[in-house]
This record gives structure tokens, C-alpha cells and sequence, in this order.
């Protein structure tokens, strides 16, 4: 299947490559600290006019042929916005001649693509393709939707199609987590999502943290995290610095969303033993790489 | 033995439910259980309150009462491993976000399981096979583990609610069924993300499948993330036998 590469009207591999900062068009409301996402409601809402995403459906469709999705007459364009990413999208759904969603495309403000999805049962009987060959296909389709893939990617089995396909986003050796091009293939190849996130960088510190000043200030933390006598069950397994989401992971007055932008920190995984172990595998402490602050982190049940 | 969907197309006899501590209101109807694992994530079990269950509660709770289940909602102490058991032989609906795993049972034999929270930091486990005796092969809908390693393809889960574990494809149907479990490790943070985004797609009321490849196609996963489903991709998610709420879909 021959692809077509496709101009967009602004190339979202430099601005990952470069940090710049997420940009919104102009006029685009988005996510206001006034109406923050809460838990239990929808994390996505219609805003703007009915008809104010409709110039997308053609862009929309053009990148469909690029990749050799077949188009469909129906489709409904609508401007969302998404309160989990505080980021505003135009949300093209193609139907077939049913009324039945085939395809899902989600385009940013200036064009580029966040998200796109066949919205159709994968064929599990499809002779399987291996992985040397899905890395190449994914190549293909990052390539004809213009979305960055530097480098080699990290192919994996994804359960419910065929294949994962990834190029996690790196800056200057420093891994954004929760970032980057992300394609999931059928087991014969045909392109069944692609995402890519790119978020806003916040600005290094002046001075960094030591590792070894992190895992101390991990190890003070960890003993007010875990109380005795579970304590010794929690040993620091690893430290790494990585840009990160702050979240409210040990603080539940903190807004339900992640931070949309993205602070560098020491990524602290810490690894549970013995009875702790049986109900928490481990988790994560994301510590300021400047000021040692708790930004938030992850649990691993 | 799994029964067919053609058996069961009598509505159940469904009373309405008891509320037991911070159980939510329900309704008479199809019935359905949301259960959270929250002890085990607060003080004084640890010397934090991690946020995410109380987040994921919400979620599914307000979730499932959209799509119409009677819906039972149970976190803290309240959700214990007899709740559970005693409730699922009428559960259309279910959902837990806990520990899983593949536990070993006294019988000799490894099932999938999750640990309850009966006001204690560690659960007793709840295993596949306690549910599939209770449920006798009874039909269900929608199915969400929402823990780790329950959506393996070794998993032993989907057959406790009588969901096998195949794809239906374009005109074809297993039944208005759909199960959703997670594969391997599952960090909280990506749960909770493939979590909201599902229930949200689920109300545009275009249907199970397209909520997952809507949710899971997304990306965006803090850690490696893998998902997976069996059941029927066009399918409204709704409770009971009969869906008139899809138009295109079972």
C-alpha cells in the first residue's frame, strides 16, 4: 500500500525536537484554572460554534488518504475541548453508510495531528506480520502523517490489535514521560491508531539536584509515605531524570488533571516487598530536579 | 459452560438495592457493582491518601448509572470479598479497580483474582472461580478490571461472567457483552487516564469498541500500557439483554 507524505500547515517534529512550547491558535478558548476538570464528569466538551471545526474535515480527509484508510462520505466535525490534556482539538468522526464511526481524527489548532483511530473489530484471523516488519510499516505511516519518529522505535506486542509501535520523546537526552508518537498496527499491518503528545517544557533549573541529593530526600519522604511498619518494606529501586506531569498522586487538593506542562524531576521508583508488596507492587516519586519539591508521582497496585 | 445470549432474554427480577456504607444510591433495574480498593492507598495503611482511587470511584460509578445499570457502589470498607460474592449472580454490570494478579488457590490451580477492601490494608483475594460459581454461567454486559494482569490472554476472568474471550467482528455478535481487562503491569495514572477517556466515549453513545479504540489509540501513557477486550465491538455498553439506545449496534 503506497503511501503519500502530507504537508500540514505547521510541523509539529520541529517543535517537539526544539521544546518549543505547545501553541493554541489564537481566538481557541482553552481549559481555564476557573473550570478545571473534576473526576466522575466528562473530561471532554463541545466549545465554539457547531460549525467552527468544520474547515477540518478536508484536512482530515486528505491525511486518511495518505495513509490509505478509506474515506467515507459522512462525517461531523466539532471543536472539544479536552480538560485532561488543557488543550483544545477539532474532533472529525467519519461514518459509513450505516451511521456507524469508522475513524476518528483529531487535529490540533494549527493543523497537526494528536490522535487518529479506525474505529472497526480487528480481523484476529489476519496472517501476523513480525516485528521488523511493523516497525517498518510504522515508519511509513509516521512518515505520510508527517508526525516525529526519530530514530529506531520500540516495538511491542499491543494485545488488542497486532502491534505498538512508539518513539518515546526524548530532549537533550532527557526523557519526557507521557510524550511522544505512539502507533498501534493490526497483526497484518494496517494502521489502527496514531497518537502523538507533545507537551509544554517548563524551564529548567538553574541548578539541578544531585542523584544522590534526590535519593536522600526520596528516602526522608519515604518515611512519611510508608508508616511503620511497612517502612523497610520500600527501598529505592531506581532514580532517573525525566520531564514529568506533575499530579496530585500524594495530594488530592491538587487539581484532578495533570499539569499540562511539564517539569524536569527525578523519577524515584520505589519497590515493595513482603506484605506491602501484596497490595502495592511500588510507586513513583517525581521530586523537582531543582528544589527537591514532591510534584506528584504514580502507584503501581 | 457458557451459555448463549438467546437464554436470557427475560429481564431479571432485580430488587432494588441496599446501601451499605458508602455505597451510592441505585435503582431497580439491571444491577450493576462498582468496586474501589481504597484502604489500601490511605492512612494509616500508608502515610498518604493516593488520589487515584477516589478518582477512578467516580468515574466508573457516575459512568455506569449513565449507561443504566442499578448501580451498587462500593469503596472503603463496604467492599468486602462477600459483598461481591453475594451480589454478582445479579450483576450485569461490574467494575473493580484493586490488586490483581494470577493467585494461587488451595485447590492447586492458579485464577485471576483481586484482593477486596474490607477496611483492611491487605484484602483477601476474590478468585475467578468463586465468581464463576455464584454466576452458573450467567450472561453478562459490561465488564471493566481495572487492575493489573486481568486482561492476559491467560487470563481466567472473562469466563466468570460468561464473556469468552473472542473478537466479534462487523456483523457478527458474541451478544451485547464486553470485557476490558489490563495486560501486565498497570500504573494508576494510566489507568485512570484510559479509564476517563473510555467513559467518556462510552456516553456519545456510539458504542463499546469505539470507546476503547477511541481511549486506548489515544497514547499518552506515563509507562508502558497495554489494554485489551473481548466481547462485541459494536455494542452499546447499556445494561440488559436489549439495547435500543445504538441504532447501528446488538
Amino acid at each position: 500500500m503506497e503511501l503519500v507524505r502530507i504537508s500540514v500547515r505547521r510541523s509539529l517534529a520541529a517543535a517537539v525536537l526544539a521544546a518549543i512550547p505547545l501553541v493554541t491558535a489564537a481566538g481557541l478558548s482553552a481549559a481555564s484554572a476557573a473550570d478545571p476538570f473534576v473526576a466522575g464528569q466528562p473530561a471532554t466538551r463541545q466549545v465554539g460554534p457547531p460549525d467552527a471545526a468544520a474547515p477540518s474535515v478536508d484536512h482530515a480527509r486528505r491525511l486518511l488518504r495518505a495513509l490509505g484508510l478509506r474515506d467515507t462520505p459522512g462525517a461531523a466535525a466539532l471543536r472539544v475541548e479536552d480538560l485532561l490534556e488543557s488543550a483544545t482539538y477539532d474532533e472529525v468522526t467519519f461514518r459509513d453508510e450505516r451511521g456507524r464511526p469508522t475513524l476518528l481524527v483529531r487535529l490540533r489548532p494549527d493543523g497537526s495531528l494528536r490522535h487518529l483511530a479506525r474505529l472497526d473489530a480487528p480481523d484476529t484471523t489476519a496472517p501476523r506480520i513480525d516485528a521488523g516488519r511493523a516497525a517498518s510499516r510504522a515508519k511509513a505511516v509516521a512518515t505520510a502523517s508527517d508526525v516525529p519518529h526519530p530514530g529506531e522505535p520500540v516495538v511491542r506486542d499491543d494485545p488488542s490489535s497486532g502491534w505498538a509501535v512508539a518513539w518515546p520523546r526524548v530532549e537533550k537526552s532527557v526523557p519526557v514521560l507521557g510524550d511522544g508518537t505512539w502507533i498501534r498496527l493490526d497483526r497484518d499491518g494496517t494502521v489502527r491508531s496514531v497518537a502523538i503528545t507533545a507537551a509544554a517544557l517548563a524551564g529548567q533549573p538553574s541548578a539541578a539536584l544531585s542523584e544522590l541529593a534526590a535519593r536522600q530526600l526520596a528516602e526522608r519522604a519515604l518515611d512519611r509515605l510508608v508508616v511503620e511498619p511497612t517502612r523497610p518494606q520500600a527501598r529505592i529501586a531506581d532514580a532517573r531524570l525525566a520531564w514529568v506531569a506533575p499530579n496530585d498522586t500524594f495530594d488530592a487538593s491538587r487539581p484532578d488533571a495533570p499539569d499540562p506542562t511539564r517539569r524536569l524531576a527525578w523519577v524515584i521508583r520505589v519497590q515493595t516487598t513482603g506484605p506491602l508488596a501484596e497490595r502495592m507492587r511500588g510507586f513513583e516519586l517525581d521530586l523537582d530536579a531543582g528544589t527537591g519539591e514532591l510534584l506528584g508521582g504514580d502507584v503501581l497496585e | 459452560m457458557v451459555r448463549r445470549w438467546g437464554r436470557w432474554l427475560a429481564p431479571p427480577l432485580v430488587a432494588p438495592l441496599l446501601l451499605l456504607g458508602t455505597a451510592t444510591a441505585a435503582h431497580a433495574g439491571y444491577q450493576g457493582t462498582v468496586a474501589v480498593n481504597d484502604t489500601a492507598f490511605t492512612k494509616p495503611c500508608l502515610g498518604f491518601e493516593s488520589a487515584w482511587p477516589d478518582k477512578m470511584y467516580a468515574a466508573a460509578r457516575d459512568a455506569f448509572v449513565r449507561l443504566g445499570y442499578a448501580t451498587g457502589a462500593y469503596t472503603g470498607a463496604p467492599f468486602t470479598k462477600a459483598l461481591i460474592l453475594a451480589r454478582t449472580p445479579s450483576d450485569w454490570g461490574f467494575y473493580v479497580h484493586s490488586h490483581g494478579d494470577r493467585y494461587y488457590n488451595a485447590d492447586g490451580r492458579y485464577y485471576s483474582g483481586f484482593r477486596d477492601d474490607a477496611g483492611r490494608c491487605s484484602g483477601s483475594v476474590v478468585y475467578s472461580k468463586e465468581i464463576a460459581a455464584k454466576r452458573l454461567g450467567r450472561q453478562s454486559n459490561l465488564v471493566l478490571m481495572s487492575a493489573c494482569h486481568l486482561g492476559e490472554s491467560t487470563t481466567t476472568m472473562p469466563g466468570a461472567f460468561a464473556i469468552e474471550m473472542t473478537k466479534a467482528r462487523q456483523l457478527q455478535s458474541n451478544g451485547p457483552e464486553f470485557y476490558v481487562g489490563y495486560v501486565g503491569d498497570a500504573w494508576d495514572s494510566d489507568e485512570a487516564t484510559f479509564e476517563q477517556r473510555f467513559w467518556d466515549a462510552l456516553g456519545t453513545g456510539t458504542g463499546v469498541g469505539y470507546a476503547f479504540d477511541a481511549a486506548y489509540g489515544a497514547g499518552g501513557w506515563r509507562h508502558p500500557f497495554g489494554a485489551d477486550w473481548w466481547g462485541t465491538y459494536y455494542w452499546s455498553g447499556r445494561a440488559g439483554p436489549i439495547t435500543t439506545q445504538c441504532p447501528y449496534c446488538v
